[in-house]
């Protein structure tokens, strides 16, 4: 199952939440969107070397722009991302299957 | 598929069965109830979500029980878990209770885990439970329940604990700032500093009591480099990787990574074996360093009383006095707020 799978990466677990219920068009909370929002938001500041004095980081962004840095197709399909709300089933199904393959 | 539903009835069933026993915080009580509840919220709703989510549930359900299982007022050793309970506060805000779990071979551990942050985000946003208790496990070998000499590791255990919670070593790699040491190197090397910012030279004997000269392997440094690199923090020499390490910590906690012990004059009162007085936390953590110290210096022991007993024994009472002295310093407070 692809939970199973994806559970063996202890990391980006609502990362990986959050895209699951946009691929089951399970409805969200505004609090899920807005925590999505938010640390695609950071992992491309992390990504860029961005001053982050000033940013509240949250850990699972340093841990998906690590795994981001790391995983080639993951960063591909991560530079189309921007908010919760435009990702389309595709993108959130690529995402997934990318982060089984390159489970840790 | 009616088996994760089946699952998460059993989970709360399992959960339930937990319920009979009394533990030391009552939010951990009250968590319990919130997850039993929650349960039963996934069960009534039940097949609302897609059978995917409630198999992520169910995992993370699963962890909870584990966590929760074997942290029962009986079983914690209350002395160790106040100490990391003052040096966790320092660092970790967030509602939290450390749970225990008693190991039947030697190996320590402190887990934290992931499964809780995708529970208590789909409990709270999702399902409109309230789960804002942080549980994190502590496991130390059963036979050394009674010796905080040993259990000093649990401090480098905390060290992982703050790094992987606040993705300290990660950002560190993320900055390519680790100087050619593999990750897993890194991360003993930053729980190494992290424990000598409460227990100081300590972590170097306990080093060399328990690992000797051991040699690099896969998952660790070798014991002369640990050594090295904690003597370099303590002395404040200049190291590029502590540095970085120290700059990590600062951005991803806002906190700085310092030593932060003061050593209680132990001589006279265990001389006469009566527990020492503590004033205040950096004493407290820094009675392991003069227990260590205590127990390293014969010289120290001058009262003729001790000659009656032999090393094993003093190391005994020596631990004895420690824990009574934790203990003492935890019930006046207590009595004080």
């Amino acid at each position: 199952m692809i939970a199973s799978n994806m559970l063996n990466s202890h990391m980006s677990g609502n990362f990986q939440l959050a895209l699951l219920m946009k691929l089951q068009k399970t409805s969200t909370s505004q609090k899920i969107e807005d925590y999505f929002d938010q640390l695609v938001h950071q992992v491309n500041l992390l990504l860029e070397n961005a001053d982050l004095s000033k940013e509240r980081i949250i850990p699972e962004a340093i841990d998906l722009a690590l795994k981001i840095k790391k995983t080639k197709p993951l960063n591909k399909a991560f530079s189309s991302l921007s908010k919760y709300n435009e990702i389309s089933e595709k993108d959130a199904q690529q995402l997934i299957d990318i982060l089984r393959d390159h489970a840790d | 598929m009616l088996i994760n539903k089946t699952e998460i009835y059993i989970i709360k069933n399992q959960l339930q069965n937990l319920i009979k026993y009394p533990y030391a915080k009552q939010e951990v009580q009250i968590h319990l109830n919130n997850l039993i509840n929650g349960c039963d919220r996934l069960l009534d709703k039940y097949p609302e979500y897609p059978e995917q989510i409630y198999y992520f549930l169910s995992t993370s359900l699963w962890k909870a029980v584990q966590f929760l299982s074997g942290s029962t007022i009986n079983e914690t050793p209350y002395e160790m878990v106040a100490c990391l309970d003052k040096a966790l506060g320092d660092w970790y805000s967030e509602k939290n209770s450390l749970t225990t779990a008693l190991l039947s071979e030697k190996g320590y551990f402190f887990l934290s885990s992931d499964h809780q942050n995708i529970l208590k985000r789909f409990f709270n946003d999702t399902l409109d439970i309230k789960l804002d208790l942080d549980l994190i496990q502590i496991a130390l070998p059963k036979a050394f329940r009674n010796y905080p000499l040993y259990n000093i590791a649990l401090y480098h255990e905390l060290g992982h604990f703050i790094d992987i919670k606040f993705s300290i070593i990660n950002l560190l790699l993320l900055g390519d700032k680790g100087e050619g040491l593999s990750e897993n190197h890194l991360r003993e090397h930053f729980a190494d500093i992290f424990a000598s910012c409460y227990t100081g030279s300590a972590v170097l004997w306990f080093l060399q009591h328990c690992y000797g000269d051991s040699a690099a392997n896969d998952s660790h440094p070798s014991t002369k480099d640990r050594i090295l690199f904690v003597t370099d923090f303590l002395k404040g020499n200049d190291n590029p990787l502590i540095n970085s390490m120290i700059e990590c910590c600062d951005i991803t906690t806002r906190k700085a990574l310092k030593t932060k012990f003061k050593l209680p004059s132990i001589e006279e009162p265990f001389n006469d074996f009566r527990p020492v007085r503590i004033n205040d936390e950096a004493e407290l953590h820094g009675l392991f360093i003069a227990g260590w110290e205590f127990l390293r210096n014969s010289s120290m022991r001058e009262k003729n009383s001790w000659k009656y007993y032999n090393e094993f024994e003093i190391f005994k009472i020596v631990n004895d006095l420690i824990e009574k002295s934790i203990r003492n310093y935890v019930m006046v407070e207590k009595w004080n707020s």
